[in-house]
């Protein structure tokens, strides 16, 4: 109970963090299929009978960290429209629709440009354009069936239908009960093939309010977006994933199509299927339903900025009334760098559950914080990132006594280094914490994905523990003694409000 | 948006295998070209008997579910306990949760907690324990090769925690940090708040830890709260994972053996209030610029022991529980663009009633714009019929995601072992399901006019007023009570109130004192003769009738006449000694502790308070306000004679009473008052409801009330004879 009220901090970052790898396990491995198609969409399916449900993960290997600035959120903003259906899903006449759909949208851009014009813009036209687009997004919006989308799913027995956006890709998630697999491709394939992005305003008033509920009107939300724009100057993992507020205001409907078609190509999907399947059915589906989708350009790696050396430690805070935190941040190498399984190991040791040496000097023995965690893969994995130690300060505890004891940590394990006996805990945490993570259909089925995404294949998952296994506690030192340096640091802090004078 | 009735139920695979495979409603009218599921046939799910668990009993009163999975090496057990926080006191809330929390991190002598810890990390294992409202979990997870070497530590540091002070401060700390956490997430305040507002703030069901009753536990509480509830007969155990089932029930039962059976009833569930208040409430923070609004009231259906329960299930999905096709989220998130997340609840528990909540988070400019149009979409559910095509989509999205509820071993398991510890029949798989089935348009609207109460909603938002579109008065449901952010330290001996506060309550006395007829008529009241009925509620849904009569001489003279269905009951003190006369039994001398306690009634009566109050006799001062009723009324605490201290509410336009607290050591009682009416220049309140935790609800309507008839001296003395 405990646990549940002191508000854990740690599932925020991991929303950003790395998917729990698995490993060695030949046999599930062994069962696992894949086929790509002629346009280049990877399908991976396993099939596992045990109860008559499948679960499904399209992966889209596009983030936050493909926008640019003045569209950022874009992709977060597209994952919202997956949902409003096709020209067939949610529309009650779609030829009618359309042309409402783009009277509104002219309508917007005129409303966007006088309001872009600030101070100079004429109130009246300002008026008149408004309410001009009022009324053709309600005449629009006549020609809607609301939800349509999901509610076909959800009255088919769809469980956790959601969708994801992160700073590396986007990704939809359903369970089904396992006769609704035809079902499945066939909604899936056609809002990928030709999505309707309907009710667009409307739903960025929704994402404004996502946005205040997640970072507005949440200190830590605040602390996190404010501490990866210090941290990335350059990379665009400085971006909100969600967007800059103004960003998704001015955001165009044309903007976030011609993202979506540049985006949103064969070349860079993923469908992981895990559950009770024929994997030859699959397959046959797969071929049948995205097969049909135009086939993108092809290793179409954009360019993007990389982030220069930072030089010297930065430090940022965030004033208000909420209970103080400690983050500690360092630049670390991206997912798939020969030391990923060393860094991962110096998560464990220095903030993984109640033994890690955070937990037990700074919880246990010197009662500052109350919460403590480490780990590698801040906002993302596909780009060099941040490795984030975190305190969370016991009442009373000042910022700075929590600050010490975490960087006086690190100090010792950069000087001393770790035990074998510490190592060995972490390989055998991994591998049990690996045996778990295959047993949820749901789960399994974005971990291959990711691995795919962020290895370039899904094999990599059933490696993790031959990677963890051979590292040694030289190699967490020499990494730690690397990365864990002042020129690489970013200190970040929730400071009370300084009073009003 | 899973709801949370889905994950209640169950079903049978046979009927589930038979749901008809067509996919599309096709009932849609479109001009467009065929959806892409509409030509589909669908197959009907494969026939499935999901694996059912073994259940044992065990001769220590334990029971057992095991359930073999060799799919991984990996095994989980978990336990349930009854015992949680409504077994607590409140002047020590927080009890459970802190002995759940010191029996992990303290563990056993043998096995001391921070072994424990470093014995786990090692082997990739778990052991929890924390308590809930109502039962407490443990657990134990390890790979297959590691149970049975861990299953005796588990049972080691459930039967014989250490709880040494040292992690006692350790979890103390963790909960006073919470606790100051605890306004940084808005949603977490209205999580909190809303609960108090409906079924009182310290009622079991929503009394929250304050640093005070943190700071008061000690380590014997724990040993007692751990020896009184913790025993295998209190447990229920379930098993499931990569094991032999015979062998693991003999490793279960060795385990266990040495424990012996606790003897002594569970206390039963404590009951909630009767009468819902209505209210708009508002939790005041500047620093937000979207509010969390909540409204909703008591629920009065228990989960499965009423056949409404389905129907409500289904009218719940249609109203804000069903994903997407819910009308909530419809007409607020993707018609309106005003939330994110936005849904409903009802509530209906196990053991008590639950709350009807629905809400939103909304940007502060569309604070009570948000509140009107969730208010809107309650009332139409209980105006209109809703469409067959809702109900075919609630009925089929809950009957179609049944196969959700069996899909893990994990989920088999847990279930077994909750409907063991509520008592479920054994059919209720089938009665969900059928009852489901068998739900009509004219079942929704039934139970929605019959537990849906869209007069009667009590309103609470969270956020900075000074950005709303328009007050929360201007929602017309009654005037608006501030809620603080941080509840005020309960009152106590010590309390040492503001100059500030005694003459804010000096002066609320003294218009109170007016309200009841003048100072000068109530220091004259010398007797009072008090005639009327009590009903009180036995049981849930069971009420007694009780006739009485009430004779009062100051100051210290009192005896009541009770006729009770088992036979008449009179009781007095006067002025030394007390005396009762149970049925067919001789009058009998009652212990001095008695009569202390019925002399001090006499001077806590509310209307000599206020008088002494009025006149400074008494130290009262003023510390808050509350909505009572549509109403905001002002809160003074008084130190009485006896050095308790009273919390007194007066509306705040009339001054009228109209409830009063006591807490003492069996809880918290709250009277609320209506019904003044004038006796002799006097305003007395004809009605009262007495409610709380720990209180057997009770309603008194008096009959007749004569001020300064005289009352011979005999009538407080014992009587003589047997009976009258």
């Amino acid at each position: 109970m405990i646990r549940r009220l002191v508000r854990s901090v740690a599932p925020l970052f991991l929303l950003f963090a790395a998917p729990l790898a698995a490993g060695g396990f030949g046999e599930t491995a062994q069962k696992v299929q894949e086929r790509v198609l002629a346009n280049g969409l990877r399908v991976i399916v396993l099939a596992r009978h045990d109860a008559p449900v499948v679960s499904f993960f399209t992966l889209v290997g596009v983030g936050a960290v493909n926008e640019t600035t003045g569209i950022t959120g874009v992709a977060h903003v597209f994952e919202h429209m997956a949902f409003k259906g096709t020209q067939t899903v949610g529309a009650l006449d779609y030829a009618a629709e359309k042309e409402w759909l783009e009277k509104t949208d002219r309508a917007f851009e005129a409303l966007r440009a006088e309001r872009l014009k600030g101070p100079r813009a004429d109130p009246a036209k300002l008026s008149a354009f408004e309410k001009e687009f009022k009324s053709f997004e309600a005449q629009a919006a006549s020609f809607v069936a609301p939800n349509e989308y999901s509610v076909i799913l959800e009255s088919q027995g769809a469980a956790d239908l959601n969708a994801m956006t992160s700073a590396d890709f986007t990704g939809y998630v359903v369970s089904l009960p396992a006769n609704k697999l035809g079902l499945w491709f066939a909604m899936e394939s056609e809002r990928f093939r030709e999505p309707v992005t309907r009710e667009f305003y409307k739903e960025k008033e929704v994402i404004l309010e996502e946005r205040r509920l997640r970072v507005e009107s949440a200190p830590i939300g605040r602390l996190i977006e404010e501490m990866l724009a210090a941290a990335f100057k350059a990379h665009p993992y400085g971006q909100p994933t969600i967007g800059h507020k103004s960003d998704i205001e001015n955001l165009t409907r044309t903007q976030a199509e011609a993202f979506y078609r540049e985006h949103y190509t064969p070349e860079k999907i993923t469908v992981a299927v895990v559950g009770d399947v024929s994997t030859g059915e699959v397959f046959d589906l797969a071929e049948r339903h995205f097969g049909p989708l135009p086939a993108g350009p092809r290793n179409a790696s954009p360019y993007i900025t990389a982030e220069p050396p930072q030089g010297g430690e930065k430090r940022i805070s965030y004033e208000s009334p909420h209970q103080p935190i400690v983050g500690v941040s360092f630049h670390a190498p991206a997912a798939g760098h020969p030391d990923e399984a060393a860094y991962d190991a110096l998560a464990d040791i220095l903030g993984g559950g109640r033994t890690s040496r955070l937990y037990k000097e700074l919880v246990k023995k010197e009662k500052l914080a109350v919460e403590v965690g480490a780990f590698h893969g801040m906002p993302g994995n596909r780009f060099p990132n941040l490795f984030m130690v975190y305190g969370v300060n016991a009442v009373g505890k000042e910022n700075e006594a929590v600050l010490n004891g975490i960087l006086r940590e690190i100090e010792r394990l950069k000087k001393d280094g770790v035990t074998e006996e510490e190592l060995a805990g972490v390989k055998r945490r991994t591998r049990a914490g690996l045996i778990r993570s295959m047993r949820s259909n749901e789960g399994l089925a974005q971990s291959l994905a990711l691995a795919q995404l962020i290895h370039g294949d899904w094999r990599e998952l059933f490696r993790t523990l031959d990677k963890i296994e051979q590292v040694t506690p030289a190699d967490i030192q020499r990494v730690a003694r690397e990365a864990l340096v002042s020129q690489n640091r970013i200190v970040a802090t929730i400071v009370k409000p300084e009073p009003q004078k | 948006m899973r709801t949370p009735f889905r994950n209640a139920c169950a079903l049978v695979f046979a009927i589930l295998a038979a749901v008809p495979g067509c996919a599309g409603p096709g009932a849609t009218a479109s001009k467009a070209k065929a959806k892409p599921h509409e030509s589909l046939t669908i197959p009907p799910l494969r026939s499935f008997a999901p694996p059912q668990p073994q259940r044992h009993l065990l001769d220590n009163g334990m029971v057992v579910f095991l359930l073999e999975d060799h799919t991984l090496p990996v095994i989980d057990l978990a336990g349930l306990v009854r015992a949680g926080s409504v077994h607590e006191t409140a002047d020590k809330a927080g009890l459970a949760s802190l002995c759940g929390e010191v029996m992990r991190t303290g563990g056993s002598e043998k096995h001391p907690g921070d072994l424990l810890d470093e014995r786990l990390a090692s082997i990739g294992g778990s052991i929890g324990v924390s308590f809930d409202l109502e039962w407490g979990s443990f657990s134990l997870g390890t790979l297959a090769e590691d149970f049975d070497a861990h299953l005796p530590v588990l049972v080691d540091v459930l039967q014989h925690p250490a709880f040494p002070e040292e992690k006692i401060a350790l979890a103390k700390t963790g909960m006073l940090t919470a606790i100051a956490q605890r306004n940084d997430d808005p949603q977490e305040i209205a999580r909190r708040l809303f609960p108090q507002l409906l079924y009182g703030p310290d009622s079991p069901y929503a009394r929250q830890e304050e640093t005070w009753t943190v700071e008061a536990i000690t380590r014997q509480d724990l040993l007692d709260f751990h020896q009184r509830f913790i025993a295998p007969n209190a447990m229920i155990v379930g098993v499931h994972g990569d094991f032999d089932a015979t062998h693991m029930l003999a490793r279960i039962r060795e385990a266990f053996s040495g424990w012996p059976q606790r003897s002594g009833a569970l206390p039963p569930a404590p009951q909630v209030r009767p009468e819902p208040l209505r209210t708009v409430n508002l939790a005041a923070k500047e620093d937000l610029n979207q509010s969390t609004v909540m409204v909703g009231h008591l629920g009065t259906v228990r989960r499965a022991d009423d056949p409404d329960y389905f129907a409500l299930v289904v009218a719940n999905d249609i109203l804000g529980s069903g994903g997407f096709s819910s009308r909530l989220l419809q007409q607020v998130r993707t018609r309106e663009g005003l939330a994110y997340s936005i849904g409903s609840r009802f509530g209906a528990d196990y053991t008590h009633p639950g709350l009807f909540t629905a809400g939103c988070q909304t940007k502060s400019g569309a604070t009570v714009q948000a509140i009107e149009s969730i208010r809107r979409e309650i009332r139409r559910m209980t105006e209109a019929p809703v469409t067959e095509e809702e109900l075919r989509i609630a009925k089929e999205s809950i009957g179609n995601s049944l196969v959700f509820e069996y899909d893990t071993r994990g989920e088999i398991v847990a279930r077994a072992m909750r409907y063991e510890l509520h008592g479920f029949p054994s059919d209720y798989i089938e009665r969900f399901q059928k009852g489901v089935a068998a739900v009509t348009v004219d079942d929704v609207l039934a139970v929605c006019r019959k537990y849906l109460r869209p007069d009667n909603l009590t309103v609470l938002a969270v956020g900075n007023p000074a950005q709303f579109d328009k007050p929360l008065a201007s929602l017309g449901m009654g005037p608006v009570a501030q809620v603080p952010l941080a509840p005020a330290r309960p009152a106590s001996a010590e309390e040492t109130p503001s100059p500030e506060a005694l003459a804010a309550g000096r002066k609320v006395m003294e218009e109170a004192a007016a309200a009841f007829g003048g100072l000068k008529r109530l220091e004259e009241i010398n007797t009072l003769t008090i005639k009327g009925r009590m009903t009180v509620e036995a049981a849930p849904g069971m009420t007694v009738p009780i006739d009485m009569t009430i004779a009062i001489r100051y100051p210290d003279r009192i005896r009541i006449d009770m006729k009770t269905p088992q036979g008449e009951i009179s009781q007095g003190f006067d002025g030394k000694s007390a005396w009762a006369c149970p049925p067919g039994m001789p009058p009998m001398d009652l212990p001095a502790s008695q009569a202390q306690e019925m002399k001090s009634e006499i001077q806590k009566l509310e209307m000599r308070l206020v008088a002494a109050c009025a006149q400074g006799a008494l130290p009262a001062w003023r510390v808050g306000e509350e909505a009572i009723d549509g109403k905001i009324a002002d809160e003074v605490r008084v130190k009485t004679p006896s050095g308790m201290v009273a919390r007194l509410y007066f509306d705040r336009a009339t001054r009228r009473l109209v409830k009063t607290v006591q807490s003492g050591s069996q809880g918290t009682e709250e009277t609320f008052f209506s019904d003044h009416r004038s006796v002799q220049g006097l305003l007395f309140p004809f009605h009262r409801t007495v409610t709380g935790a720990g209180t057997t609800p009770r309603e008194m309507t008096m009959e007749k009330v004569t001020v300064n008839s005289p009352i011979p001296d005999g009538a407080f003395t014992k009587p003589a004879a047997p009976g009258k």
